[in-house]
């Protein structure tokens, strides 16, 4: 199959110049606005971060339900995972700074706090260290294992490989309920120490997964018009598209589950998140996500037509992209920011940095294997897929 | 036409979607096909032009939402104004779950409805068979053709275990 590389030498030279700029901007930030470049790498690094890790969820579902519509173009999430080692750099950057960013990592004895006292058994700097590098080595180690087995699949053809990708499917899927709960409360929610939501573990995994479903159909389609998957038909268009759709749904009811719950119980330590989230900057914000995540893509895909027919499935995909960046900016930066929307200079070049270095990794794991894995089972129903 | 009329009767749903596919491509005038679960592609198969239901389930789902924000609206505003919480009388938030779930419902039920009503299939019409097996494990393709051997030879050549004429049933 095509082994070529996915971007001209001019494009590949763009995204390392992106990640200069990104590094740049990082740490010029750190020394003059060490809170907010922070929060924005923050932001940037969740964003790929989560997108890597609920890639691998899309393939564990697929490889559980014995999915064959999707072998085709599977390179693509599993390329998707090559980002959680650098994430993994990225919170350890977090961690150096986390005294400026987490008003729990620099509480001091000396002030009194009552919630932050009660909470310190969890919320404390070796814990959460030891949590983030347990749920990253869990994360990276079912990669490697599932990737792995795919591509050698390549090499021998051994059904059996299928059936040891179900079984670590299953597994991970169970490690990833409890590590991607800890990993929104830990490095997202714990901004706001004081502040707790139940569903917002739940809600941060809508918004993932939504991101993932829409990052996969969007590469993939992309690929697809560049040559790769000659297979790829409008019925695997049509099937990424009611994904898309459908979680675009879900995060929404979740969004508004959220949002129902504190409203209506109207709690002050609850109400505090929103309270801070309703300067009309944040309100706008707030608007422009719940556009970007749920209206845009629901509307443009509602119809079947719609839903085959690429180029709305990429304009639906780009809004899915944008909002999710939005989502983590209002969950993220009112936190550091308090009443004002206005992004930051350093907001752009340290997400775009993180971008092109996500680019970068992504392009070199897509191309050291081939495009499609021509020996699993499973491979000719997804090229005959019809629906 | 004064044509003849013959169901074959196939034992898995690829051998059906195959002879489906060929007898277009021969020109044949498919009737209709019976299986005892939904066949994908089958709609594509048979020709079938795309179906208004999806039309009749969102103007159904919109008639629940416009339904379900008017009724509590109405309620809550002028029909019988309660103070809940302190809540203010036009709490919005309070009414999209009722909304939501009157959406699905509506949409849900009506579309199911609309399909039964429109296509006869109310309780009390007797059995329509084009053939047994229909309802249990065989698959059945109905197909109009010139001559009851040119029929028959094809529903052989595409794998049928058993050509049958069309008794009085099915239509």
């Amino acid at each position: 199959m095509n082994r070529q590389r996915l971007l001209a030498p001019g494009a590949r030279n763009a995204c390392a110049a992106l990640a200069v700029l990104g590094v740049g901007a990082l740490l010029i930030g750190l020394k003059l606005a060490p809170q907010r470049a922070l929060a924005s790498l923050l932001l940037g690094n969740t964003y790929f971060l989560m997108l890597a890790v609920t890639a691998l969820v899309f393939i564990a579902i697929q490889n559980l339900v014995a999915a064959g519509w999707p072998v085709l173009f599977r390179r693509v999430p599993e390329a998707m995972t090559a980002y959680l080692p650098a994430g993994g750099l990225g919170l350890l950057v977090i961690l150096l700074g986390s005294h400026s960013l987490y008003h729990w990592a620099h509480h001091t004895a000396g002030v009194h706090d009552a919630i932050l006292e009660a909470k310190a058994g969890y919320l404390n700097l070796p814990f959460w260290s030891l949590r983030a590098l347990v749920i990253l080595v869990l994360w990276w180690v079912f990669a490697r294992a599932i990737v792995l087995n795919s591509r050698l699949q390549d090499i021998d053809g051994d059904v059996e490989r299928t059936h040891r990708n179900k079984r670590l499917s299953a597994a991970f899927m169970l490690v990833f309920g409890v590590t991607f709960t800890l990993a929104s409360i830990d490095w997202v929610m714990s901004l706001e120490p004081h502040w707790y939501s139940t569903m917002f573990p739940w809600y941060m995994f809508g918004g993932a997964f939504l991101h993932a479903l829409a990052a996969i159909a969007l590469a993939t389609v992309l690929l697809n018009r560049r040559g790769f998957f000659p297979k790829f038909n409008e019925h695997h268009r049509h099937d990424l598209g009611k994904y898309v759709f459908g979680f675009g749904v879900f995060w929404a009811y979740l969004w508004f589950c959220q949002f129902l719950l504190i409203w209506y119980a109207n709690i002050p330590e609850e109400t505090a998140y929103y309270a801070l989230r309703s300067s009309p900057g944040w309100l706008t914000a707030q608007a422009l996500s719940l556009a970007a995540n749920f209206l845009v893509p629901s509307a443009l895909l509602l119809r079947i037509l719609s839903k085959k027919d690429d180029r709305v499935l990429i304009a639906a995909c780009v809004s899915v992209c944008l909002g999710r960046g939005l989502d983590l900016y209002v969950m993220i930066m009112p936190s550091v920011a308090g009443g004002s929307a206005r992004p930051h200079w350093v907001d752009v070049p340290i997400f775009l940095g993180l971008g092109g270095v996500f680019i970068l990794l992504f392009e070199r794991a897509f191309s050291s294997a081939p495009a499609e894995p021509a020996k699993d089972p499973y491979l000719i129903e997804s090229l005959h897929h019809h629906g | 036409m004064a044509a003849k009329t013959f169901v074959g009767v196939f034992d898995s749903d690829h051998a059906v979607l195959a002879a489906a596919r060929a007898a277009r491509e021969k020109g044949l005038e498919i009737r209709d096909a019976y299986t005892p679960f939904p066949v994908h592609g089958m709609d594509e198969a048979l020709g079938l032009p795309p179906s208004w239901l999806s039309r009749a389930c969102f103007a159904l789902g919109a008639s629940g939402l416009a339904f379900a924000l008017g009724f509590q609206y109405w309620v809550s505003l002028f029909n019988w104004p309660m103070n809940i919480g302190g809540k203010p009388f036009d709490a919005s938030p309070a009414l999209i779950p009722i909304a939501f779930e009157i959406t699905v419902l509506v949409a849900g039920v009506g579309t199911v409805a609309t399909l039964l009503v429109f296509r006869g299939l109310l309780p009390g019409r007797p059995a329509d068979l084009a053939g047994l097996g229909a309802t249990d494990d065989k698959f059945l393709l109905v197909i109009d053709g010139e001559t009851e051997e040119a029929l028959r030879t094809f529903y052989r050549e595409h794998g049928a275990v058993r050509v049958e004429a069309l008794d009085g049933g099915a239509r």
